[in-house]
């Protein structure tokens, strides 16, 4: 990989699990042998890890379910 | 009870209804508010009941559901309440799209909307970014579509969805960097080609 701005782009199509095998495993050797890469990944992991643990998840209510049901076997 | 009903109702049931918490967040993220995203939850099954005969058995009920409540989004319900947005997304695109990621400049163009809410951070960041960022973030980081899925959710292409992914992360970061610098994120903004260089070193 000839620079940063590839190796950013590599390592975000890793977690968005749009590499093919073969760029995968190159991407793995990269992270294992030079520790600048393997920062860059763990930093990208927390940063996904993060955002997906902390979203606001707000819960269906049980109107929404019995309204969205009844409104549905209701005849059109 | 008729075949066919009894067949929609298994369909519903097996393959429609346990998405409704995701559609109900993405909902949320969209809509701002909890009452809203609960109407265009309803108003998305309301659809998908009407169209049922499009969908096809045990395809991939989830992300078209995440299209339906897309299409209801911007069709109908921003049509009935104030624009959520005071940018210029055509301005933003037209900038995000070139390859300079220098992105000073509009990070809290929209924070106006928010500074008066109390809550957590990431949902605060990410509400505040534009509606497009917003969604691409929520359906590949939090939802997991793949890029091809995005695509056919949003009707862009695949690059776009790329692009805009990169770009949203780097609005998000951004609006996160005091978390990030927290986890050892550094600003590295502008530095690419600093980097580039010592790397070829």
């Amino acid at each position: 990989m000839s620079s940063y701005q590839d190796l950013r782009k590599q390592i975000a199509l890793y977690f968005d699990n749009e590499l093919c095998q073969n760029d995968k495993n190159d991407l793995l050797q990269q992270v294992e042998a030079d520790p600048k890469c393997c920062s860059m990944f763990e930093k990208e992991k927390n940063f996904r890890d993060y955002i997906k643990n902390n979203i606001k998840r707000p819960s269906v209510s049980s109107d929404l379910i019995s309204n969205i049901k009844n409104k549905l076997s209701a005849p059109i | 009870m008729s075949d066919q009903t009894e067949q929609e109702q298994k369909i519903f049931n097996e393959e429609l209804f346990p998405h409704m918490d995701a559609l109900k967040t993405f909902a949320f993220h969209l809509t701002y508010n909890d009452e809203d995203a609960e109407d265009l939850v309803q108003e998305t099954y309301l659809k998908a009941h009407k169209f049922i005969d499009r969908y096809v058995q045990g395809t991939n009920a989830k992300a078209w559901l995440f299209k339906i409540l897309k299409n209801a989004y911007i069709n109908e319900y921003r049509k009935k309440v104030k624009r959520p947005t005071k940018v210029d997304y055509e301005d933003i695109v037209t900038y995000q799209d070139s390859e300079d990621s220098n992105m000073s400049g509009y990070f809290d163009l929209r924070e106006d909307l928010f500074k008066n809410r109390m809550g957590d951070e990431v949902t605060i960041a990410l509400n505040s970014l534009p509606i497009d960022f917003r969604t691409v973030i929520l359906l590949c980081d939090i939802e997991e579509f793949t890029y091809e899925e995005i695509s056919k959710i949003i009707d862009v292409p695949i690059g776009t969805v790329r692009s805009r992914l990169f770009r949203a992360r780097n609005m998000l970061k951004e609006k996160l960097r005091n978390y990030a610098q927290k986890l050892g994120f550094k600003d590295f903004r502008g530095r690419d080609k600093e980097d580039s260089a010592t790397e070829e070193e």
